[in-house]
């Protein structure tokens, strides 16, 4: 399915590179062996390509980890646990199965797709609870696994940490409405959360009231959060910019009829593409005329929302981390490359200009859930393709310290910079 | 003895359905290198 339906397959690894590596995992499997074992060596193929959105997902899994991990700026630390586990929120991971957790994040990368260490972060803090991914990296003895930690108080605690069939307790935040909104009058800052890219009803509903709310209270300052969102409909993006006034390419001209740079993207035709996006044709690429980057004629024009005042011309803000991904990432870099807001908070988690918009199959005898990519999208900005994330303008990480304080680093520095007295307050962003 | 014999295919069946037997049948599924083969192809060409 790779070398049919993938935009291009051999952008990481040459074609030479690709069959030699092929060759060397049909040599790998002349016995017979587990599927949670081929599932790791199939990974290798479908990582190999550098495609955050080419995946290989192994289900159900059979035991996990009862605790949930952060891997924040500054370490693995304890988020949530099951009572009488052995680890505790806030422990600091300081081995796992006497592996420094650092370590395991250069071993994880193997098995993780991924295009930036800010989502590898991310996905490996939720691999560290899978019991098939403990296994492969060999970190399980018996049925536990040995871990280090130090807690709150900077005692260190050596416990054993039991698999379990059931999965760890969830994230008590993922039960809320996935985009909702409040006011800081004191501020005068609107805040918008978007935990998913759903374009709906109510998504559309709470961002009109949004706005609505906004201009009746006369706020001067929006805030989207995007810092849980992995993605979804980019529908979602081009409904928030009809509040936004035209900006373009820097030029300051207010009219009712915005139109932004936005993203162009490659199309690989295949009859799986065919039958899965109802395209007529069944090969051949649809290429994008990247010149329009170039003289920047890459312009999408967007409907103003109705009435014309809500239109918001105040400062925009947008807040990302590492699990701001694919459509989310989108949002986040067609605001930047068209100077819409300033991004605040984390790096997002994949490239701007990716492979996407992945087919989904599944392999005939083992069951893996396969996605394939079949899009390459660019971001509106060309001369900065070559990044692999979008980088905040203002640099806000979480530090362990934050979660053991329950402090948001992200909306203190947010806070800080509109109180005046956060611009000094950017951290250095950590080397490794 | 016998009625016991009699529902034991019922009960093998029950066994089944409930979670953690599943789950555990399901983890210990071994792959032929023929039907591995067939998927690597697969999610190759």
């Amino acid at each position: 399915m790779i070398r049919r339906v993938h935009p291009d397959p051999f952008h990481a690894l040459s074609e030479t590179e690709f069959d030699a590596l092929i060759q060397d995992l049909s040599q790998s499997i002349t016995t017979s062996r587990p599927r949670e074992e081929f599932f790791f060596i199939l990974k290798k193929l479908t990582n190999s390509l550098k495609d955050g959105h080419t995946e290989l997902y192994y289900s159900p899994e059979q035991s996990y980890v009862p605790a949930r991990f952060y891997w924040a700026v500054d370490g693995l630390v304890v988020i949530q646990a099951q009572s009488g586990c052995g680890l505790e929120f806030g422990d600091r991971v300081v081995s796992l199965g006497e592996k420094d957790p650092w370590d395991l994040l250069d071993r994880l990368a193997q098995v993780i797709a991924t295009e930036n260490a800010y989502w590898l972060r991310d996905r490996g803090a939720d691999a560290l609870s899978r019991g098939s991914f403990l296994r492969h990296l060999g970190l399980v003895e018996g049925n536990a696994v040995r871990s280090v930690v130090e807690d709150i108080n900077g005692n260190l605690k050596d416990v054993r940490v039991s698999l379990t069939p059931d999965p760890p307790p969830s994230d008590p935040t993922s039960s809320r409405p996935f985009c909702g909104f409040s006011l800081d009058e004191a501020h005068s800052l609107g805040f918008f959360y978007l935990d998913q890219c759903h374009f709906n009803s109510s998504y559309l509903s709470a961002l009109q009231t949004f706005f609505e709310e906004v201009k009746n209270k006369r706020i001067k300052r929006v805030a989207l959060d995007i810092r849980r969102n992995t993605g979804g409909s980019s529908l979602v993006v081009d409904e928030f910019l009809r509040y936004m006034p035209v900006r373009f390419g820097g030029w300051f001209v207010h009219m009712p009829y915005t139109k932004v740079r936005g993203f162009l993207s490659d199309i690989r035709f295949s009859p799986e593409a065919a039958a899965q996006q109802n395209y007529s044709q069944t090969s051949g690429y649809l290429l994008a005329d990247l010149n329009l980057r170039l003289i920047g004629a890459n312009l999408m024009r967007i409907s103003p929302p109705l009435p014309l005042d809500l239109i918001f011309h105040g400062q925009v803000f947008i807040l990302t981390s590492g699990r701001t991904y694919s459509s989310a990432n989108w949002f986040a870099a067609l605001f930047q490359d068209n100077r819409l807001g300033s991004i605040l908070g984390e790096p997002t988690g994949n490239k701007p200009t990716y492979f996407g918009h992945p087919l989904n199959f599944k392999t005939p005898n083992s069951q893996f859930n396969l996605y394939i990519s079949h899009k390459k999208f660019y971001r509106p900005d060309y001369t900065k393709d070559s990044l692999n994330s979008v980088l905040p303008d203002f640099y806000f990480p979480t530090r362990i310290e934050d979660i053991r304080e329950a402090r948001d680093a992200q909306m203190e520095g947010l806070l800080s910079l509109l109180s005046g007295s956060g611009l000094d307050t950017g951290r250095k962003e950590k080397t490794r | 003895m016998k009625s016991v014999k009699k529902i034991m295919p019922t009960l093998f069946l029950l066994m089944l359905t409930t979670g953690s037997v599943q789950k555990t049948v399901f983890a210990q599924v071994l792959l032929t290198p023929e039907e591995m083969q067939q998927d690597l192809d697969y999610v190759v060409d």
